[in-house]
């Protein structure tokens, strides 16, 4: 009978149905289109920043994103480290020891038109193994990645672009060594990288370790370790399994997560915005079904009362009326989920450019430009179920009032 | 048997009280083809609902089968609706999406002992029994006016009810189709048994009644044995 009183309104069916079918499509298509952007940032942090776990000399961690340059993990510590990352229960496959710091890049008339400085984070690595455990030497574009005994550097894209610098250029790098004093280089770009992090195009500078260490004076001392495992899912258990072997070389273990704590906060921020526009959008449905069902249960109110006459108790009635509701919300459903998944498959293919704004502001999210949606099976059956509950139970609320009346007030005209 | 004892029914409209029933007795017989008779506001329609458990009584006792019916909780009411009392209405208050014979049926749907299949095979009968053989496929707007009330009757009467009560039976229809109702109803009456109270204020309706009874401003005025029609 509930089937059939919904095809009795059509239109009014179709109209609810289609304001279902809105809102699961926005959550289907806002949910992939999340999923796919945090599945970017989070694959291109690991790959260009923070790998699956860091190691850092204690006290680093707490103040990591100012790069602190006084806490150091020392040559022995490092042979630690190294033990327990190539031990038999190691899950890591790669790792690269780095030391990461602040400077001043500044360039002058006689390569650059316009002369001038500008702040970039310096990371010294050691390009081989760097290059295995990172993608960033597989993003140089122009020029060429470090070699190991390399006295020049690699920049970001868009530092690149912003400075008007080309491969065979040099700056000057004006940094802090270790113990505080400053040091002045001149340095030839041999390499420009256009990664997928907008972070590295936009401040990323890479200089071969040995040569840094010189220049330096890091005697042999890195600020961390960055490890790869290739299982980013394993990372909490791998750190935790590490965390008691570095801790006898007076260091810490991190998963990604932890190391990218305030991209991982922007990602659930980002949640729990969609969460609240998904709120109003199925507010908007709601009232869509409460209203239909509002004036079902008006118009069919002599309905409900022969019901009622012929014996039909008060619960059986209002579950009729909560499968129409949950007829209608499978429709609207159905809908939402065919338009939502077509316009999902869309944005996988094609996805949306927003390089317009992601080249130059920082935003937190670890994409350059295209962000594609990625397809959520675990999300889209959520909306599903949560709008087919709620269209149900939404149905259930109107028919109470009036079958809280006398039988014969229902019957009357 | 039906007793009614003393039975008041006062309806608020908004800060107003407006008396329908004043204290009403009467004693319904089984087997009775029962009248209620009086004009618009009589207290007619009132009493039938009391009688059948649509509405709540505001003092006195009605009791069916020497059940009070004020003493019934929500459950018991719904029981007593479905087991004993078939309704005929005076819209027919058919069910629009249903077919007649699935209108018919849904009269015992809520009957745990009759499957799905017995009770269309049932309905199919009740349909033949008020003259609609052939026409359980339709919908109530595919009928005229008079075969949407025989498909009321059949629905009242599919579950073999010992009372069935009719409020302005004919009231839509017109004389001819009003008179075969009512000759159907008269021979349910005499083959089944089944007690018949019926509210009117249609003479030719009221010529039918074994019994009338007529009210006035919610009192009974008058009970008489009337015999009707031969």
């Amino acid at each position: 009978m509930a089937i059939r009183n919904v095809l009795r309104y059509r239109r009014r069916t179709f109209i609810t149905a289609s304001a279902i079918a809105f809102g699961v499509a926005m959550g289907v298509f806002m949910n992939g289109f999340i999923a796919g952007s945090e599945t970017e940032t989070t694959r291109n942090l690991r790959d260009h920043e923070t790998g699956e776990i860091k190691v850092f000399a204690r006290g680093y961690f707490e103040d990591r994103d100012l790069l602190p340059f006084d806490s150091f993990i020392e040559p022995d510590a490092r042979r630690a480290i190294e033990r327990a990352l190539a031990g038999p229960d190691s899950a890591s496959r790669d790792f690269s020891p780095r030391v990461l710091l602040t400077c001043e890049l500044h360039f002058a008339e006689d390569f650059f038109a316009v002369p001038g400085s500008v702040t970039a984070t310096l990371a010294a690595v050691d390009p081989e193994l760097d290059a295995r455990a990172l993608r960033v030497a597989r993003s140089v574009r122009e020029g060429r990645w470090l070699a190991r005994g390399d006295s020049g550097i690699v920049i970001g894209s868009w530092l690149a672009e912003d400075i008007g610098a080309k491969v065979g250029y040099s700056v000057t790098l004006e940094c802090r060594g270790r113990g505080g004093f400053y040091q002045t280089v001149d340095a030839e770009i041999v390499g420009i990288a256009r990664t997928d992090d907008p972070v590295v195009n936009r401040n990323g500078v890479f200089m071969d370790l040995s040569y840094a260490d010189g220049i330096l004076a890091l005697d042999g001392a890195v600020t961390e370790y960055l490890v790869r495992m290739g299982n980013p899912d394993r990372a909490a258990r791998e750190a935790a399994r590490l965390a008691p072997l570095v801790a006898e070389a007076g260091c810490e273990a991190y998963p990604w997560q932890k190391v990218a704590e305030s991209t991982m906060k922007l990602l659930r921020g980002q949640r729990g915005e969609t969460a609240i526009f998904m709120f109003f959008i199925v507010v908007i449905a709601a009232v869509g079904i409460v209203n239909t069902m509002l004036m079902a249960v008006m118009e069919r109110k002599a309905e409900i009362g022969t019901l009622r006459a012929l014996g039909f108790g008060a619960s059986r009635v209002r579950a009729l009326f909560l499968a129409e509701g949950l007829a209608i919300g499978v429709i609207g459903t159905a809908m939402g989920l065919a338009a939502g998944l077509l316009l999902n498959l869309y944005f996988v293919v094609h996805g949306m450019d927003f390089s317009f704004m992601l080249r130059d502001t920082d935003i937190g999210y670890r994409v350059t430009g295209v962000i594609r949606s990625a397809w959520d099976p675990a999300g889209t059956a959520q909306i599903a179920l949560f709008t087919l509950a709620t269209s149900a139970l939404i149905a259930w609320l109107p028919s109470g009032r009036i079958l809280r009346q006398e039988v014969a007030d229902m019957l009357r005209k | 048997m039906i007793a009614i004892d003393s039975v008041s029914k006062t309806y608020h409209a908004g800060t107003q009280e407006v008396e329908a029933l004043r204290s009403v007795s009467l004693r319904i017989e089984d087997g009775d083809f029962l009248a209620l008779a009086g004009p618009s506001g009589s207290g007619k329609t009132t009493l039938l609902n009391l009688i059948g458990c649509l509405d709540s009584i505001t003092s006195g006792e009605i009791t069916l089968d020497g059940t009070a019916l004020a003493a019934l909780g929500q459950r018991e009411r719904n029981l007593t609706r479905q087991r004993k009392i078939g309704f005929i209405f005076q819209s027919y208050n058919l069910i629009p999406v249903l077919s007649a014979r699935e209108n018919v049926a849904l009269a015992l749907q809520l009957f745990r002992d009759v499957t799905d299949r017995e009770a269309l095979d049932r309905a199919d009968k009740a349909l033949e029994e008020v003259g609609l053989a052939g026409l359980g496929d339709r919908r109530p707007l595919e009928l005229s006016g008079g075969q949407q009330q025989r498909v009321s009757v059949a629905r009242a009467l599919v579950k073999r009810p010992p009372v069935i009560l009719a409020d302005e039976p004919t009231a839509n229809l017109d004389s001819k189709t009003g008179e075969a109702i009512l000759a159907l109803m008269e021979e349910l009456n005499r083959s089944h048994g089944t007690t018949f109270v019926f509210s009117t204020h249609d003479q030719m309706v009221m010529s039918h009644a074994r019994r009338l009874v007529r009210l006035h401003d919610g009192e009974i005025v008058s009970d008489e044995n009337v015999g009707g029609k031969p």
